[in-house]
């Protein structure tokens, strides 16, 4: 299978970036091809709207079996197999959706552009320490639970006295994004 | 200084451009930066989704950076404050590919409306940026006479060097290429019938284009040149390719109108070893001074066959060009030293 892992570029907090990449090795190393895509984002703007219209337009729609968006706001990427696994953002201990200060108009258009994302997916997967947003739809998309928890190096796991753990987490965290 | 070299892609797909950009980002860290790679994903079919790109590009944000380096359209859209561009092309189809077979768009009021609209954001967007740079000659033409904007070229080096040297002048002449109608490989293999003197053809690169290759395939068995062109079809290592250089008599690179000087004839160079191109092939000519350099052929296979029989027959002037386009090139200053300080001044 061919997949295209997306996730937002963040200079100065190489988690998710790190997490993106990861999650394209492994894959490549259970035979798919595969290819990060990281898309420059300014999480300090009071008004993201300008930005989600910006990734909304990015068309990759043509490209690879499966695009795998990792959280906002690539989740509003276009691809007719798109799956999205929300995970916890670095920078923050709740992982509210709704940033801080904002105005009810702003957080009123962010949860619907994040519906709209997540009503696109064939799939969702949220990490278990993020809240789940309600949902709704005629057809909401399949949600399930798939931890993120460990998956770098610097978190844990990897420092486990038995290789074959990490690799078995990685075999359930492949197969669940490309089942 | 904190950099984002920002280009294009098309997810799965590496061509010369990503390739540049790759290597620029690894220069700009090697020398001091914090260099980071973007690459914004472009499509261009169906073409309304066009301006929807230009737009997507406008609209995002990099936030933390020094200094912005954008190479393509519509990436170079990107806003920032400190951005400088290294133009490796505007968007041909709507400017001098437009009313040509490969215009791309279509001729219909949609098609010149987006027309238009690339000419209109390139005429405001690429005025206000800090300075732009281009790839080639041809390229800073093209926007100093569509769009009255000036530029300076900033000539593309090689991403290394160290492997590349000269070992002997062998019966051979080496042209390494991806395979395609536009690189001219049979326009390459026919004139082969017509060289008098012993040597033979060594063609390196994989076919782009069954319908291509098949036609290179018959006209080696229709003039039994076997045994004088031997085709590697695969993407050469570098190694292999270094070790052909250092060996050969002299390099072809004969494509059809190309903007720059393409990279086969900056390594023949670093190999100190003569190229031969044609009188059609565009930017070869910033390096291919004929009788100085190299040789510049007519592009017909007894016009390119004379030439390759100068370079087979004559190994001390084959040397002497050589050497010759070597010293050009350093007087040229196609070096990263000069690429990293003029786009980070």
């Amino acid at each position: 299978m061919r997949l295209i892992v997306a996730t937002r570029l963040c200079l100065l907090d190489p988690g998710l970036r790190e997490l993106a990449v990861r999650v394209t090795t492994e894959l490549q190393k259970r035979g798919h091809e595969a290819e990060t895509l990281l898309l420059p984002f300014d999480s300090d703007e009071a008004n993201p709207l300008d930005q989600l219209l910006g990734f909304r337009l990015l068309d990759i729609s043509g490209h690879g079996d499966r695009l795998i968006a990792i959280n906002s706001p690539c989740h509003l990427l276009q691809h007719p197999n798109k799956a999205i696994w929300m995970v916890p953002e670095p920078e923050q201990t709740d992982a509210s959706e709704t940033p801080r200060g904002q105005c009810l108009d702003i957080s009123a258009a962010l949860q619907q552009a994040n519906l709209t994302g997540y009503s696109e997916a064939k799939a969702i997967f949220f990490d278990p320490r993020v809240p789940r947003p309600p949902l709704s739809g005629p057809e909401p998309s399949p949600i399930s639970e798939l931890s993120s928890d460990g998956l770098l190096s610097r978190e844990g796991i990897e420092k486990s006295e038995d290789p074959q753990t990490i690799v078995e987490v990685w075999d359930l965290v492949v197969s669940a994004l490309t089942a | 200084m904190r950099i984002a070299v920002v280009n294009n892609t098309v997810p799965f797909l590496a061509g010369g451009a990503e390739h540049l950009a790759h290597a620029l980002t690894a220069k700009l860290n090697e020398f001091g930066h914090e260099a980071h790679s973007v690459r914004i994903p472009f499509s261009w079919e169906p073409p309304s989704r066009i301006v929807d790109s230009m737009l997507a590009c406008r609209l995002l944000r990099l936030p933390k950076v020094d200094r912005v380096i954008a190479l393509k359209f519509p990436a170079y859209y990107v806003p920032h404050e400190n951005k400088v561009l290294w133009l490796l092309h505007q968007f041909r189809q709507a400017y001098d590919l437009w009313g040509t077979d490969l215009q791309g768009l279509p001729s219909t009021p949609d098609g010149t409306a987006i027309r238009d609209a690339v000419r209109e954001a390139d005429n405001v967007h690429l005025r206000n940026v800090r300075k732009i740079f281009t790839n080639s000659r041809v390229t800073s033409d093209r926007l100093q006479s569509f769009n009255g904007i000036d530029s300076e070229v900033l000539w593309p080096p090689l991403l290394s060097t160290s492997h590349l040297s000269c070992q002997s002048f062998e019966d051979f002449v080496f042209y390494p290429s991806r395979v395609n109608a536009a690189k001219r490989q049979l326009l390459a293999v026919e004139s082969m019938r017509h060289v008098k003197v012993p040597g033979r053809l060594i063609l390196a690169g994989k076919g782009e284009d069954p319908a291509e290759d098949a036609r290179i395939d018959s006209a080696i068995r229709r003039h039994n040149l076997e045994d004088r062109v031997v085709w590697e079809r695969t993407f050469i290592s570098e190694e292999r390719k270094a070790d052909y250089l250092s060996r050969a008599a002299g390099t072809l690179y004969i494509p059809y109108d190309e903007d720059s000087y393409g990279y086969v004839t900056l390594e023949s160079y670093f190999s100190r070893k003569p190229v031969i191109t044609c009188s059609d092939s565009g930017g070869t000519d910033v390096l291919v001074k004929d009788g100085v350099t190299g040789l510049v052929a007519s592009p017909d296979p007894a016009g390119i066959a004379a030439q390759i029989e100068k370079v087979l027959g004559d190994r001390s002037k084959a040397r002497a060009m050589g050497q010759a386009g070597y010293e050009l090139v350093q007087a040229m200053n196609i070096t990263w030293d000069h690429v990293v300080r003029r786009l980070t001044e």
